[in-house]
């Protein structure tokens, strides 16, 4: 979901939760907001039922990711990308009528390398380039993995765009 | 929803992304609310006359940014303003009309350039002085120097990204900026070698800012090489090229 503009952003292949990182889960709200804000009409131990009857190991939510985009979305999962408001009911009472906020989140349980094989897109603002972002461009280069830099000359206005057209052209 | 709303019913309240003073220069994206109408406003907004337009989420959404660290509060909101910015100083987050914030920008990157060349450009403080004039402003200038200081550590890898920039910007005319580093040249050219000075102006010449080049050298007493292979030589001028005496 790319619901504002940010400084930069990574994108990996979906394989990194299979090859990198063991113990990946999803759930089909943020828990965060859970805890904190959602859901309010549930008591805490109600919550934490919620929490563990809805987390799905990874890669499996993607079954259930997929079955959403079809039955929420119409098939189409760019609506999803742009965080479109989702038809239907919200079984779970998560979203309070705040259907816009709609999202699946992917937890990992460890800290992830960048610079792995997976990577397959970053893009960042010229303006928010630091010594970091800097390496990290040299390094994509040596290994053929596309890093777009947003100015007032590249291609894309946003960063939000060159995801969202990144994520469009890999459906397609 | 994205509905256009009169900017005065906003106030300032933070930025995407976790950004402290020490990051600075940096242009922030700022991040809205509207008490009046219980919603948050995410960047991108978009400025129309005196109305913003831009993705607007409830309230609680930016408690949820702030909890997971995509959402950088200030002390206390400010009232928004027409054709302001939001920016990273060395003191803190500045909101500032538009113009003069462009202005500071502008200082700030000839600032870091000068800062660089006093520290010497073998050292950090350097580097990261010339990667704060990038994102103050993407000059020439700093790209060459950059380039050379990672030249200098024998780290070519990181050189290449510079190059690819240095190209891109000969697509474009050197903006009023860049004319204006030529007054800082002849204190840039104290903190080099000859040899490294040549080395800049033909990073400079990649993007086609031969004045600029041609100024650093001037500045060093260097012959440019660049001018001596594209003009012929005095005693071969255009005029006597072909010609047979009769």
């Amino acid at each position: 979901m790319l619901e504002s503009e940010r400084p930069g952003a990574l994108v990996f292949r979906a394989e990194i939760e299979e090859l990198e990182v063991e113990g990946g889960v999803a759930t089909p709200w943020d828990s965060g907001g859970l805890n904190k804000r959602r859901a309010q009409h549930l008591d805490v131990d109600q919550r934490k039922a919620l929490l563990r009857t809805r987390t799905m190991p990874a890669p499996d939510y993607r079954r259930a990711l997929a079955v959403t985009l079809l039955l929420r979305f119409g098939g189409e999962p760019a609506r999803y990308l742009r965080s479109e408001a989702p038809q239907g009911t919200d079984p779970d009472g998560v979203y309070d009528g705040d259907a816009a906020s709609f999202t699946y989140e992917a937890r990992l349980p460890s800290r992830l390398a960048i610079q792995t094989p997976e990577l397959s897109l970053v893009v960042m603002r010229r303006d928010h380039m630091d010594e970091g972002a800097h390496r990290l461009r040299a390094w994509c280069l040596k290994h053929k993995v596309d890093f777009e830099v947003i100015d007032e000359n590249s291609q894309h206005r946003t960063v939000r765009d060159a995801v969202l057209d990144f994520g469009l052209k890999s459906i397609s | 929803m994205t509905t256009a709303i009169p900017l005065s019913e906003f106030q300032l309240v933070g930025y995407i992304g976790r950004y402290q003073p020490k990051d600075w220069p940096l242009r922030l994206l700022p991040v809205y609310s509207s008490p009046s109408r219980q919603v948050g406003l995410l960047p991108p907004v978009e400025e129309n006359g005196e109305t913003f337009q831009g993705k607007q989420v409830p309230l609680e959404r930016l408690e949820d940014l702030e909890e997971e660290g995509e959402l950088t509060r200030l002390p206390e909101p400010k009232a928004a303003r027409s054709n302001y910015l939001l920016w990273m100083d060395e003191a803190g987050p500045l909101y500032m009309p538009r113009e003069e914030v462009e202005k500071a920008l502008d200082e700030r990157c000839l600032q870091t350039i000068t800062r660089a060349m006093e520290a010497g450009l073998n050292r950090r403080v350097a580097r990261e002085n010339l990667f704060r004039s990038l994102r103050a402003r993407p000059t020439a200038l700093a790209f060459a120097l950059l380039s050379l200081h990672f030249q200098k550590q024998d780290d070519f890898d990181q050189v290449k990204p510079l190059r690819e920039d240095l190209a891109s910007m000969a697509r474009s005319e050197p903006t009023e900026l860049e004319q204006r580093l030529a007054w800082q040249l002849p204190r840039i050219v104290k903190g080099l070698s000859r040899n490294e000075v040549t080395a800049v102006a033909m990073e400079l010449h990649r993007a086609r800012r031969e004045t600029l080049a041609r100024g650093l050298l001037d500045a060093a007493q260097i012959k440019d090489p660049y001018r001596r292979a594209a003009q012929p030589a005095p005693e071969l001028g255009w005029a006597t090229v072909g010609r047979v005496r009769s």
